[in-house]
């Protein structure tokens, strides 16, 4: 199939570059569209084959410009609306990661570009970005180092915009119990869904559903210890637990529905937690980035391919 | 040790994240009680403090909430006595590269001890020390960049990532006498070896660098309470 589209392909593009001097950004943006599936990060996991070395040339010949890149993300990321300039944020929309660092920009009102990476088949972009770890979220500001790792981009954006809503307490003991809370979430909670994913056996699977029940009875007294009283974590207001715990309520949604149990929500276990969901499922800095069901399908599907079950 | 005071750390003298934050203290001139912590038999003290984690160290100023974590702790001392010896730089992108690489020490580097003693065959342990030994590249280069041709990650003195890295000279000694090889060398890590010695030699920090003997019984310690995995069959 990708050998009719190559030939296809290369006599078109030698037809518009002779006669019509078409934009050779439209076609590569249209070759794009068809490897990519209907929209960007939808289909990534259907075509591992994406970086063969057939695949490679005719990608020279279609994208020239993109030679050195293994993602189309750059094409299609040129059609979306022109965002700043300054700020960009190289991620995928599936991950919880990415997104709680979309969400402070919002609450930021902080325009930027987001660069769209396929996990199964990084950039060079990507990869010059993060050597060390190759992964998303990256953020690219201005002409400074680029910045990997989410809590660091976050803690880093508030430093360099503190006025415009605060995300971090400024007292230094809130500050250390936030900080840590945010460890144990991304160190203890959240590990626990890819664990659950790649344990084969049911027993198994059981002793780590279990565990995130537990874990939930714990970030239900942290939230009442936090918002006392309040709406958020920080408050009346969003904040840095809203944020860094709010990323993931796609994933937990999508793991409950697939595993048949409830982590959050549960209206005995943890109320307020469940009251908190609901208010961050609609809160304008959050509702547009946290991703559906079908994007976190597709993802996962690339997961269950590129980084299979443990064989039981 | 014990001095009478509003800070107390509950630690044991052979945890690398207690040390670093005696380093900060130390650096601070913070005169602190070190509450001693038998990690195979933890105290009610500990396991109140942190009903998490269960792990030392952690921090008790006066009569607040106690703070586990020791790169927490550290950010936490570095607010409360921003004034005396700095820890962390005051640019934002500064700071969040050092971040960066205190995370990659705690999560990349540092297990790889852990996982050397508790792998079984020689086989997994070359492996491990391949990545040791990559690892120890990736942080000479990260020690010229930040230390820029002086004498600190932190410049003309000691900083945060002096602190976090620090640290872990002991065991770094320990696990290349007993395994037999060197993960910080003339050759391949040359500015990494003379900034440890600096880093041994220094005032503020030497006498909180565990010896040979403690490291041992830690590790003896460790062998019973967390025995390295069964070999799989060759």
């Amino acid at each position: 199939m990708y050998f009719n589209y190559q030939c296809f392909n290369i006599a078109l593009r030698f037809l518009a570059n002779v006669f019509l001097k078409t934009d050779k950004l439209y076609y590569n943006i249209y070759f794009a569209k068809l490897l990519r599936g209907d929209s960007a990060g939808g289909k990534v996991g259907a075509r591992p084959s994406v970086c063969s070395p057939s695949v490679r040339i005719w990608r020279v010949l279609v994208c020239p410009d993109l030679a050195h890149s293994a993602s189309f993300s750059k094409c299609t990321s040129s059609l979306t609306k022109e965002k700043s300039n300054e700020i960009k944020l190289l991620g995928t929309a599936a991950s919880p990661f990415v997104n709680r660092v979309q969400f402070v920009l919002n609450l930021k009102s902080i325009e930027y570009e987001f660069v769209n990476e396929n996990l199964a088949c990084k950039s060079e972009l990507l990869l010059t970005s993060n050597p060390v770890y190759k992964k998303v979220p990256v953020l690219l500001h201005a002409n400074n180092p680029p910045l990997p790792e989410s809590l660091i981009i976050i803690e880093y954006l508030d430093e360099i915009y503190p006025d415009i809503h605060p995300i971090l307490p400024s007292d230094p003991l809130a500050l250390a119990d936030n900080r840590f809370w945010a460890n144990y979430i991304d160190t203890k909670f959240f590990p626990m869904f890819e664990d659950l994913r790649r344990t084969p056996g049911k027993e198994e699977k059981e002793v780590i559903k279990k565990q995130m029940i537990e874990a939930s009875k714990l970030l239900e007294e942290a939230f009442v210890k936090f918002s006392n009283g309040k709406a958020y974590f920080s408050g009346d207001n969003v904040g840095y637990l809203d944020v860094v715990l709010g990323c993931y309520l796609g994933w937990i949604n999508f793991t409950e529905k697939h595993n048949e149990f409830k982590i959050i929500n549960d209206d005995n276990r943890t109320p307020k937690l469940l009251e908190w969901t609901n208010r961050i499922w609609s809160h304008e800095a959050f509702k547009d980035v946290i991703p559906g069901d079908e994007t976190l399908m597709n993802f996962y599907k690339m997961l269950q391919i590129y980084k299979p079950p443990r064989k039981a | 040790m014990a001095k009478n005071s509003e800070i107390k750390l509950i630690g044991t003298a052979a945890s690398p994240f207690v040390n670093r934050v005696q380093f900060v203290l130390h650096l601070k001139s913070i005169e602190y009680e070190f509450i001693d912590e038998n990690l195979a038999s933890k105290s009610e003290l500990l396991l109140k403090s942190n009903p998490v984690y269960k792990k030392v160290p952690v921090l008790l100023h006066a009569n607040k909430p106690p703070i586990p974590e020791s790169l927490i702790i550290i950010e936490y001392l570095d607010e409360i006595y921003p004034d005396i010896h700095p820890i962390l730089p005051s640019d934002p992108l500064v700071r969040a590269d050092n971040r960066f690489w205190a995370n990659f020490i705690d999560n990349k580097f540092f297990p790889l001890f852990e996982e050397l003693r508790r792998t079984p065959e020689k086989e997994g342990k070359e492996a491990i020390k391949k990545q040791l030994i990559e690892g120890s590249k990736l942080l000479e280069e990260a020690f010229v960049k930040f230390s820029n041709g002086k004498a600190y990650f932190g410049g003309d003195d000691v900083g945060y990532l002096d602190v976090v890295l620090g640290c872990f000279l002991g065991w770094t000694k320990f696990v290349e006498k007993h395994n037999e090889f060197k993960i910080i060398d003339e050759v391949r890590t040359p500015k990494l070896l003379e900034w440890t010695k600096r880093i041994w030699s220094h005032e503020a920090l030497k006498d909180a660098i565990p010896r040979n003997e403690t490291l041992m019984d830690f590790y003896m310690m460790l062998q019973i309470n967390r025995p390295p995995r069964k070999a799989t069959s060759s």
